[in-house]
């Protein structure tokens, strides 16, 4: 694929690979640069930092209305659901499409022990048509995270691999992998720190108070009032805005950044489509849209994304964990995506969406001598300022 | 399995150049060499525990990996501006080492 955009940019060298390219950073919020000559993108970012007082992960705007310095893949472009599916429907004809798809491959399900792998794992022993196409690659923090469904999974006579210990460096399985991303994304990525700092009923408050609290420009609400009409529906409160903004414009952020590089970061070339995000998909967001005032069911911070875990609750009957089970941040998969991309010496500057990595030969050791001698095969990536 | 040979580049070094890379090569040694004591002590205490002593082992050889790879990308790199070494030398061993070692990987 020639000229292949980005699907991703290391936070570590994006700051210096923008300087190295000419562009002017007007400010810095956590892991985001606002770029002159890109009000919209900067505005995003300011929107960002509203829900985080550390922003981090690409802002890759789905509507195709705040495109920032990097040309990056958007796989999706945003697009106003306009008929219901039930949670079970949603699920089974994602099941349905990743089956026939890949009909005479395996699929390898990334289960992490959280709610959103759980999920998924769940809908394709309930829906997937031969259980034999399915593996399981899971570690000994999965089972930490949810014994019971473990020893479930033990029972179903279903293929599972411990990709812990040095699996994890060449992990060169057959088939496609699925992983429970964006599922943070698409139910507002509401963190606990977020919901205990401002509580519950904060969450139906109006959102252009609080931005206006955090920041009094009549400008920046105005454009945010313009943004959020694009989800074609009436974005009133706290939690519609913060659902919107992560859907529309960090759907693939953390996938891109932490999930992908763990297949990308070894010697063979690894195609990115054979990565699959469970919940990035039409039918889950048919879904969703029509369901965002059940997506927090009460006041406890454990009832975001209830109806997922009631949904398991059908199929395992394990009643403690439906009550008890809070997002908790799986990050081992995180860890071996590091360590991996150290010890293979697979860093990188940018992710293409060809699985092309691109990088200067010494990184971590990075320098504006070394950029010069590759940048010539990338110049397509970066957009003129004030362009857009 | 997962080592990767990178090749030392034949030239010259200025004597800035050489000055930062002996200063990188300082704080990088110092760093990997209070882990790597860590780490066998470790392989002591977890003598009788077969599957930690295995885990402390694997990790002592990868540090020994990464400071063979690390050293060699300070060799190579070219650059004279103080900034890129201080960088590159934080990533190393405020992040990177960090990683490496740590007992979740």
């Amino acid at each position: 694929m020639d000229n292949a955009l980005v699907k991703s940019i290391n936070p570590r060298y994006s700051k210096r690979l923008l300087e190295y390219n000419k562009f002017e950073i007007i400010n810095t919020l956590g892991e985001l640069h606002q770029v002159n000559g890109f009000d919209r993108y900067n505005q995003l970012i300011n929107i960002n930092f509203m829900f985080s007082d550390f922003p981090k992960h690409e802002v890759v705007d789905r509507t195709g209305t705040c495109l920032g310095p990097i040309r990056h893949a958007v796989d999706r472009a945003w697009c106003v659901p306009t008929q219901e599916l039930s949670l079970e429907t949603a699920l089974q004809r994602r099941v349905d499409n990743i089956c026939q798809t890949h009909s005479k491959q395996k699929i390898n399900l990334f289960w992490s022990g959280g709610i959103d792998s759980t999920s998924f794992v769940v809908a394709f022993l309930q829906y997937a048509p031969d259980l034999s196409q399915l593996r399981i690659l899971f570690s000994p923090w999965s089972t930490y995270e949810h014994p019971e469904f473990y020893k479930l999974l033990q029972t179903r006579s279903l293929e599972t691999v411990d990709i812990s210990g040095d699996k994890y460096f060449n992990l060169d399985l057959d088939g496609v992998y699925v992983s429970g991303n964006p599922g943070d994304e698409l139910h507002g990525s509401l963190d606990q720190s977020f919901f205990n700092t401002h509580g519950y009923e904060f969450l139906h408050s109006s959102w252009k108070d609080f931005f206006y609290s955090r920041l009094p420009d009549t400008k920046f609400i105005e454009f945010c009032e313009e943004y959020f009409m694009s989800s074609g529906k009436g974005i009133k409160t706290v939690f519609e805005a913060r659902w919107w903004f992560y859907i529309s414009a960090k759907l693939k952020g953390v996938f891109n950044q932490r999930t992908l590089p763990l297949l990308t970061a070894q010697h063979d070339h690894f195609d990115p489509n054979r990565l699959i995000g469970f919940f990035d998909c039409a039918e889950y967001e048919q879904f969703v849209y029509f369901n965002i005032d059940n997506l927090v069911a009460s006041n406890s911070y454990s009832s975001w994304r209830q109806f997922l875990k009631d949904f398991c609750y059908r199929y395992d009957r394990n009643d403690h964990w439906r009550i008890n089970k809070s997002k908790f941040n799986s990050a081992q998969l995180v860890w071996y995506q590091f360590k991996k991309q150290f010890l293979n010496d697979a860093r990188n500057l940018m992710i293409l969406e060809n699985g092309c990595q691109v990088a200067t030969q010494n990184l971590p050791f990075f320098s504006h001598s070394e950029w010069d001698k590759i940048k010539h095969k990338y110049q397509y990536v970066f957009r003129t300022p004030n362009s857009v | 399995m997962y080592s990767n040979t990178i090749p030392y580049q034949q030239r010259s070094f200025n004597n800035k150049e050489k000055y930062y890379k002996l200063v990188g090569v300082n704080i990088i040694s110092a760093y990997i060499y209070r882990h790597r004591i860590t780490l066998q002590q470790e392989l002591y205490k977890y003598a009788s525990d077969s599957v930690l002593f295995k885990r402390r082992l694997r990790m002592l050889s990868q540090l020994a990996q990464y400071e063979s790879q690390i050293i060699t990308k300070l060799y190579n790199f070219e650059s004279d501006n103080i900034e890129d070494y201080v960088l590159g030398i934080q990533e190393a061993v405020n992040r990177e080492l960090f990683f490496i070692i740590n007992q979740n990987g």
